[in-house]
């Protein structure tokens, strides 16, 4: 690893039109970790709404610019496990241009979601700070399942000394969103955010921290809507919150 | 084309495209090493391992030294349950302990499976409320008895009665399902029973209840003479 | 009760709408999910064995041919009679005569999915064969005319209550909802017709490929009087049960009930390789088996999708998946349900049959995880929907504004001035509200569009630092 890091980021466009604050927040902790941030002007999305609804050839130009883009970065961090995933995993289900498949191994080995980046990239131990509440974390399943990412969050919670971590049950439990999935199945999409939220209150937890912001939106939804206690709050806004960034 | 040929080349036909399957690691040496570190290196050992196996699942286990231990101790079993017949397949080991048995308790009859015919054998059976079988092996990982049926002479006194009573002996006792496929021969798998304790549903309502219609009782006597 | 997968989303809102299964189903998927932990936490080589049962099953699917004629060649030593059905109405076709040429009146039968799929027991009752489930859950879905709701748990969305009610209403026995007397009762019933059955039909766990027999896995015994008691035994097989050898059976034997009961080992493993009069001068005087197609050489054409064949129909990804958890499995519509179900229900009824089910999925990936076998469902489904929407099987309006998305986010300048309004837009709203998306905030809020958008707020931020 070379220090200073140059970091291009990949904004996931529930962050650009929605949720700034939260990628705005990462750019403040990797910066505050040593690295150099770079915005890729062009970018505008990964194509993974339609990938999971099951258009492959109509997205294949979406990620063969997206491949153009970055791949030639030394790494690319994103404030997203399902939009890393995309990229990284399931890109390989797209039939691009054989000139362009190199190009698609190169960017799958250095694109990573902001907190596997954090703990397995830049080897951060412990960032300190402080946020004394009380906090629970909700397991995103792509982060989860697809990368593997289930440690590293929590060590970086655990690195803010005067926070209390509760672990909900069930917090791998998926939240019912699922891109197109919360539409198309409004009703039992509901349900299993209604249960996701039952689990966050069970725990005591002021805050629900994620990865994603896509769960988060989905799972805060409900929660305001029902008038219940907890707020959601993705993990870059607590690390810049409890640094001071 | 008959369906088998049909069926045949849509297989050969489908088989000339190759996977899109990720590769396996090569798990064996884990495996093995991993198995070696949890299986008992001892008789003692392995038959503990059998009877706390056995118990979780509700069945019975005891030792004995001699078939006449064995029968007093099934004798006594049978009285308390107020049992009037029992039944044996007709093997020689069940034989002579359903001997003794009848020997010590005259209130106490048993009948041969292979004294019937079928199909009146089943019938004649289905009505006796308990059985004493003995087994060829027994695996000490999951308290299973294997019986294969070229060892017995019926297999119904395994899973009509409502008490099924099991006579074994230490030389029988194995460690694990692995073990068992590579000791038994082809003969003696390819017509058989494993059977790890008495009959179980959960059908209802998730709830579990034994003698589903199978046996409800599960005794194990292991004859250490 | 003859469900279809079309139809999908209308059994999913019934769902919803009862409480009674609901509460059923999550009981009885809590109570499984755990158990399964509990045993495989018992094994420290558990991730291994997926490993080596994936390698054995790939194994055998890519050289299915070779291992079904061994096995064919080597059960007709044993005496075994091997057909061979290319589809459900031959197979039905094939058992139908053999309890013709055998004068059969009575059949009973073990659980079999298979024989569900091929709907065999209608068609035996309609030809005047009287046909009687014995698994206590097969048993009672039987008498209440449904399918079952689940691979190993077929009650699963009843109650004592509903159990009661029909062992009152079909056997006039009195009512009684305690679960022991029902049992009693269940066992009786069956035991008097285990005595008096022409023709015992199975289904299969796994063959045997070189020793030519197959078997049955269970805990009520009643597969073994199944196959052990009737002059007949017919033996029902999806064609990619075979394993090699008696040697890979172990591994299979150590997944399969952690899996699928959440047990150490079930009670009976009944292997089957002859006519037991023969040997034992009891129970069958012949024994057939069907090997079964009716769709499985089309799964097998596919090279990604033919892992679907590795099921060994446990349940493990029903248990686990949170869309099961909520509806149970006749919201899928068919006898395969939940995360395998969801991928074999297009792939055997076609696209348009189909057509949603590879979409009652939120990808989570949990059922991946829990598969005895490493079958990624998730992937499956997604190369699902996109062979629907190729078959242009999804809504025109979907179609075009993917496109438009696709062509948008190519045309940087063009995305950013189409998305500028929904932003600029929001801010004449109240501060509270959103978009108002139909059915989206009955339940939840919907996000709000961002006044600036990270881009802008980016470079203000960068701007700032200088």
């Amino acid at each position: 690893m070379v220090m200073p890091m140059k970091v291009a980021l990949f904004i996931p466009c529930l962050s650009e039109h929605l949720y700034p604050q939260s990628a705005l927040n990462m750019v403040k902790v990797l910066k505050h970790v040593g690295a150099e941030i770079e915005y890729v002007d062009e970018q505008t999305c990964c194509g993974q709404p339609a990938f999971n609804s099951g258009y492959r050839k109509e997205i294949v130009p979406v990620a063969e610019r997206f491949i153009n883009m970055f791949h030639s970065k030394e790494c690319v961090v994103a404030p997203s496990g399902s939009c890393t995933a995309m990229v990284r995993k399931f890109y390989y289900d797209l039939d691009i241009r054989d000139e362009l498949k190199p190009a698609r191994d190169e960017l799958a080995g250095k694109i990573f979601e902001f907190t596997e980046f954090l703990i397995d990239i830049m080897n951060v131990d412990k960032l300190g700070g402080s946020f004394p509440h009380k906090v629970t974390y909700h397991d995103s399943c792509h982060l989860n399942r697809e990368l593997g990412v289930f440690e590293q969050p929590r060590k970086l919670i655990h690195g803010i000394t005067d926070i209390d971590f509760k672990e909900m049950s069930h917090s791998d439990t998926c939240c019912g969103f699922g891109g197109t999935f919360s539409y198309k199945f409004k009703e039992l999409s509901i349900k299993m955010v209604e249960r996701k939220c039952r689990y966050i209150e069970e725990s005591g937890a002021e805050f629900c921290i994620g990865a994603d912001e896509s769960c988060l939106m989905n799972i805060n939804g409900y929660l305001r809507k029902h008038n219940m206690n907890a707020q959601t709050m993705h993990i870059a806004t607590l690390l810049a919150k409890s640094l001071n960034l | 084309m008959s369906s088998r040929d049909k069926i045949l080349s849509a297989i050969r036909e489908a088989k000339k495209t190759m996977s899109h399957i990720p590769d396996d690691p090569n798990v064996e040496s884990s495996i093995t090493s991993q198995l070696k570190n949890i299986t008992p290196d001892s008789y003692e050992g392995l038959r503990d391992q059998f009877k706390f196996e056995l118990e979780k699942i509700s069945g019975e286990f005891n030792i004995v030294k001699n078939e006449k231990e064995c029968a007093n101790s099934i004798a006594t079993m049978f009285a308390d349950k107020e049992y009037s017949q029992f039944m044996v397949s007709g093997n020689e080991r069940p034989l002579q302990i359903a001997e003794q048995i009848i020997q010590q308790n005259d209130t106490l009859s048993f009948s041969k499976a292979v004294d019937f015919e079928y199909p009146e054998r089943k019938d004649k059976l289905a009505s006796v409320p308990a059985a004493i079988f003995d087994a060829t092996y027994a695996v000490a990982d999951t308290a299973t008895l294997c019986v294969p049926f070229q060892h017995i002479k019926s297999h119904l006194p395994i899973v009509l009665p409502e008490c099924t009573v099991a006579v074994i002996t230490p030389d029988q006792l194995i460690a694990n399902h692995f073990e068992l496929f590579d000791r038994l021969t082809p003969d003696e798998a390819r017509n058989m029973i494993l059977v790890t304790g008495a009959s179980r549903t959960a059908d209802i309502e998730k709830i579990l209840f034994l003698g589903a219609h199978g046996p409800r009782h599960f005794v194990v006597y292991m004859l250490e003479k | 009760m003859e469900l279809q997968p079309r139809l999908t989303k209308h059994y999913i809102k019934e769902a919803l709408d009862n409480e009674r299964l609901r509460s059923a189903v999550e009981r009885a998927t809590a109570t499984s999910v755990q158990k399964r932990d509990e045993k495989v936490a018992e094994v420290p080589y558990w991730e291994e064995l997926r490993h080596r049962a994936h390698s054995i099953k790939r194994q055998v699917i890519e050289n299915l041919d070779i291992y079904l004629e061994a096995f064919e060649t080597n059960a007709q030593k044993n005496g075994v009679q091997v057909h061979w059905a290319a589809n459900d109405e031959e197979a039905r076709r094939i058992i139908h005569d053999i309890a013709r040429e055998n004068n059969v009146e009575t059949i009973v039968k073990s659980k079999s999915l298979t024989t569900e799929e091929i709907h065999l027991n209608s068609f035996l009752i309609e030809n005047g064969f009287e046909t009687l489930e014995t698994d206590l859950g097969e048993y009672i879905v039987q008498l209440m005319d449904q399918i079952p709701s689940h691979l190993t748990a077929p009650a699963l969305h009843l109650d004592r209550k509903d159990i009661g009610k029909i062992f009152h209403e079909k056997l006039g026995v009195d009512y009684t909802e305690e679960p022991s007397e029902l049992l009693a009762i269940a066992r009786t019933t069956l035991r008097e017709k285990f005595l008096k059955a022409d023709m015992g039909i199975s289904g299969v766990n796994f063959a045997i490929a070189d020793s030519g027999c197959f078997c049955v896995v269970e805990n009520e015994a009643n597969a073994r009087l199944t196959v052990g008691l009737p002059k007949v035994h017919v033996a029902v097989m999806g064609m990619e049960k075979m394993l090699p050898s008696f040697k890979e059976l172990g591994t299979f034997l150590k997944l399969l009930p952690p899996s699928a009961t959440g047990q150490k080992q079930s009670v009976y493993l009944d292997m089957v390789g002859g006519a037991l009069r023969q040997q034992l001068g009891e129970g069958p005087e012949n024994v057939h088996i069907v090997i079964l197609d009716n769709g499985r050489s089309s799964i097998l054409a596919d090279p990604q999708l033919r892992e679907s064949l590795f099921c060994i129909r446990c349940g493990a990804c029903l248990n686990i998946c949170p869309i099961y958890q909520q509806v149970g499995g006749h919201a899928y519509g068919w006898v395969y349900m939940g995360p395998i179900g969801a991928t074999l229900i297009s792939q055997y009824l076609g696209n348009s049959e189909g057509r949603y089910s590879p979409f009652v999925s939120s990808l989570c990936g949990a059922c991946y995880q829990q598969c005895p076998l490493r079958i990624n469902l998730p992937h499956h489904l997604l190369k699902l929907r996109n062979q629907i929407v190729d078959d242009r099987k999804t809504g025109q309006l979907e179609r075009m504004g993917i496109k438009m998305h696709a062509f948008l986010s190519r045309h940087t300048k063009l995305y950013r001035f189409l998305t500028w309004f929904p932003g600029k837009f929001q801010q004449l709203l109240p501060k509270k509200m959103a978009f108002p998306a139909p059915g989206y905030t009955k339940h939840r809020q919907l996000g709000r569009f961002d006044s600036k958008g990270f881009r802008k707020r980016f470079s203000e931020m960068q701007d700032s630092k200088k």
